[in-house]
């Protein structure tokens, strides 16, 4: 029976791109996290004493992804993790915008980007869109020596990813100025 | 290196700087809307000011039919008094605007426009321009009792007879601002770029 087994090279995108994005969120959350605490209170899925806790919690997790994934033994732990905190992000959300809170921050990049970004249905789809890399890390790899273009492709594969990921994420944010604009 | 893996990289190298330039130009145009400040009515310190009771009047207009501006309406609706003069260039830039938002506005929303000065000119000027659908008034007390300076000035008078928002209006931003003003609940620009600075040093 032949078992199904994703390339190295599909692998390695994979596993620098959830880290790397996980990185810059975490490293937008420790640079205020007392505003990141703020904003994790106006999403009210806890009671307003417990939030800095959360908050806290949060960027714990977080750093857990980025170590897993960035280890050579636990990335499938760490793509796990990813997918659960995906999960409960989206949770966070879709809780918040079916109680009509669309004016809350997402603080999806932390706080650095706070009052830029609203919520709306477009974070879940994001999400969703994340939650695919983390989840083919949970495939079997097949073992296979990387040659250097292989390693060079995974490289840049991986910035070209990012870079997209931070281009859509501008328009997004963007999008309610045109709006505003067009009418 | 093969063909292959020469063309590989050079591809590589396009798409990364074709990534860059997208997102270069993604935050670019959020730095243009940063940049580009809501162009608003700006309300003169001698106007009267939002808040107030709008001074009452009943005035005839140029057809010769009741015009009442101020004081509370029955019918919920809101009036928006123009004053203008037809030796003012930049009122009639204005007049396609008004003409359009008296269509598109017209749900809850009267147009009254206010001007002062000859008679004939003002019948002249109506006919030109083909306001004929506008309650126009001629009126030197209106004028002088929302302590109207400099033209083209517009005031937003809710149904309570309330001022709700006004200024000088030079362009069709700035009159598409007054209505922007009445949807968000603020006075003027200057009141709502005050609540963005505030708000912005409270998240700070």
């Amino acid at each position: 029976m032949t078992v199904f087994e994703l390339d190295p090279v599909y692998w390695h995108v994979c596993r620098w791109l959830v880290a790397g994005v996980f990185a810059v969120a975490l490293a937008h959350k420790l640079h205020a996290p007392r505003a990141f605490a703020a904003i994790v209170r106006e999403y009210a899925v806890v009671p307003d004493g417990a939030a800095p806790a959360l908050a806290a919690l949060v960027a714990a997790v977080e750093a857990g992804v980025i170590a897993g994934l960035t280890s050579s033994f636990a990335v499938r732990p760490g793509a796990a993790l990813a997918l659960f905190l995906l999960a409960a992000y989206a949770g966070g959300i879709a809780l918040n915008l079916a109680r009509g809170r669309r004016h809350i921050d997402c603080g999806c990049f932390g706080p650095a980007a706070a009052g830029r970004h609203a919520l709306s249905g477009w974070l879940l789809l994001r999400n969703g869109v994340l939650g695919i890399p983390a989840a083919l890390l949970l495939l079997p790899v097949a073992a296979r020596a990387l040659g250097w273009l292989e390693l060079a492709g995974i490289a840049a594969a991986t910035a070209t990813a990012l870079v997209t990921y931070a281009a859509a994420d501008a328009l997004a944010a963007n999008a309610p100025r045109v709006v505003r604009i067009g009418r | 290196m093969t063909a292959l893996g020469i063309s590989v990289v050079l591809l590589w190298v396009a798409v990364l700087v074709l990534a860059a330039l997208v997102l270069a130009l993604a935050r670019q145009v959020g730095v243009l809307h940063e940049r580009v400040l809501p162009a608003g009515a700006l309300l003169l310190g001698s106007g009267a000011r939002p808040g107030e009771a709008a001074p009452e009047h009943v005035l005839k207009d140029l057809a010769g039919r009741d015009v009442h501006i101020g004081g509370r309406r029955e019918d919920g609706r809101h009036t928006l008094l123009f004053f203008l003069s037809p030796t003012c260039p930049v009122c009639k830039t204005l007049l396609p605007v008004l003409r359009s938002a008296r269509k598109a506005e017209a749900a809850w929303l009267d147009i009254v426009l206010a001007s002062d000065g000859d008679l004939q000119e003002q019948h002249r000027f109506v006919e030109q321009e083909a306001l004929g659908a506008f309650p126009y008034v001629v009126s030197r007390d209106l004028g002088v009792s929302y302590r109207v300076g400099k033209l083209p000035y517009a005031y937003l008078i809710d149904d309570a007879g309330v001022l709700r928002t006004g200024g000088l209006v030079n362009s069709r931003e700035h009159l598409e601002s007054v209505f922007n003003a009445k949807e968000l609940a603020v006075a003027s620009v200057q009141d709502y770029l005050q609540r963005e600075r505030a708000a912005k040093e409270h998240v700070a």
